[in-house]
This record gives C-alpha cells, structure tokens and sequence, in this order.
C-alpha cells in the first residue's frame, strides 16, 4: 500500500527495540543543486546538437541513430541524477530516544555509520556561516559527549538549532 | 557450445555488432539501476528514500523503452556503410 509507504518514516536498519525516531535529517537541499544545475546543462547538449544538425543533408541518414545515441544518454543522466540523491538521501542524522546516528553514504557499498548515546551528550552547538546559509536557514552542528567517545560533525544541515532543541529536549527527559 | 567460428559468424553480421552495443549497454545500465535502487531500498530511512526508489525504476523503465524503439529503428548496416564513406583513408592492417 503507498500510503503506508510514505508514512513510515519512522524505522531504520539497526534500530533497537523500543527506540523511537524522533527526527531525522538529511543535509540541505541546498548541495544538490549544483549537481542539478550541471545536469541541467548536459540535458541541453543533445538539444543543441540537434538544433544545429537538423538542417544539413545528411541528418536524414543519421536520425535514428542520433536519437538512439540521445535515448542512451539521457538514460544514463537519469541514473547520475538518482545516483547523486541517493548520496544525498542516505547521509542521514537520525535522533531516537536513546541515540544520535550517524550515517555516511559516500559510494555505492561504501557507507559508515557512528553513533552516541543521548544521556552522554555534554554540549551541542551550532555554527551558521555566510548570507546563504542564513538566508535558507542551515549550518554546522557539533556534538561533543563527556566519555572517550568521538565528537560529532554535521556540516550544512538544515534548520540546526531545531536539531539541536531536539537533542537538548531529549535530554531533560 | 559456441566456437570460435560462430562466433566470427556472429559478429561478420553488422546488425549483431548492433546487438552487441546494445547488449553491452544493458547490462552495464541494469546494474548500475540495480545498484540505485538496492541503496534506496536497503539503506534508506523512512519513506521518502522508498518513493525516490519507485520515482527512479518508472524512469529506469521508460528510458529503457525508448531506448529499445529507437534500437529497433536503426539500421546497423547502413550506420557502419556510412561509417566506411566518412573514414575511407582508414585502411585496416
């Protein structure tokens, strides 16, 4: 059923039992557009090219196979294009009741995945930098905990301090 | 089982070295489509990486249909016919 599909947001691999998600964040949509941008401009490529081709004589020979060539290319910018949401989609924060997880897609087959305990959590803080990222509301958020466990780093998400209510919130429970 | 004479059968036939492309191009395709799709599916969180994965196989699908009209129109002898006339200095050893 899609419906039940799209509302349940609220599991992931790993996850223990009786750990609720409370929120999860990828980074902002901000970081993919570039790579859309440029897409954009090689979806045009084949466009141009025929907007120039269309009018020599030798066109006619090669129609098919000009849109043979285009129907492939376009198949593999749709599969750059999903590739590159699928980095963005899986590099997640996921904040439950008991943990903070990280999750770093980096490749195909090639992920890390940390986490810390929320009751160990010491401080959090946020850092926003630069015009866009106050304009579209993203920043740096850093987690340090009071054990020999690592601190956190997530660069560029989005609505940071909200993030990090939620983690301070968790904490007063 | 295949020798080597069928082989050479098979691929003295221009219409097969387009069979071939298009074989070639599939698999590499269908791989890399598998592999998107096994991500968003097995690694995702929550729902919406699941939408994406639907999102990306309809696409995967119609780009795979098109591809497949535009092989069926393409006449491979006259493409490597035409091949020969542009590059006619290019004698082979």
């Amino acid at each position: 059923m899609p419906s039940r599909i799209i509302n349940s947001t609220n599991s992931f691999r790993g996850q223990l039992a009786g750990e609720q998600t409370v929120l999860v964040a990828r980074r902002h949509w901000i970081i993919l557009c570039g790579p859309i941008f440029l897409l954009i401009i090689f979806a045009l490529i084949p466009c141009a090219i025929y907007y120039f081709i269309n009018q020599t004589n030798w066109y006619i020979q090669w129609v098919d196979f000009f849109w043979f060539l285009a129907a492939i290319y376009y198949f593999f910018l749709w599969d750059v294009l999903f590739y590159n949401l699928m980095i963005y989609a899986l590099n997640t924060i996921v904040i439950t009741n008991k943990r903070v997880i990280k999750n770093e897609q980096t490749a195909f087959f090639r992920y890390a995945s940390a986490e810390l305990e929320i009751a160990k959590i010491q401080d959090v803080s946020v850092k926003v930098h630069g015009v866009w990222a106050a304009v579209f509301h993203f920043g740096d958020l850093e987690i340090q905990t009071a054990g020999t466990q690592n601190k956190f780093y997530f660069d560029r998400v989005p609505n940071p301090e909200k993030i990090k209510s939620a983690i301070m919130g968790l904490q007063n429970v | 089982m295949v020798k080597g004479m069928d082989i050479l059968n098979f691929l003295s036939n221009s219409q097969n070295w387009g069979l071939l492309l298009l074989i070639i191009v599939a698999a590499v395709f269908l791989l890399y489509g598998f592999f998107i799709f096994y991500h968003f599916i097995r690694f995702g969180v929550g729902g919406k990486t699941k939408v994406l994965a639907l999102v990306f196989f309809i696409g995967a699908c119609f780009f795979s249909a098109v591809t497949l009209v535009a092989y069926q129109k393409l006449d491979w002898t006259a493409i490597f016919q035409a091949i020969k006339n542009i590059l006619p200095n290019i004698k082979p050893y």
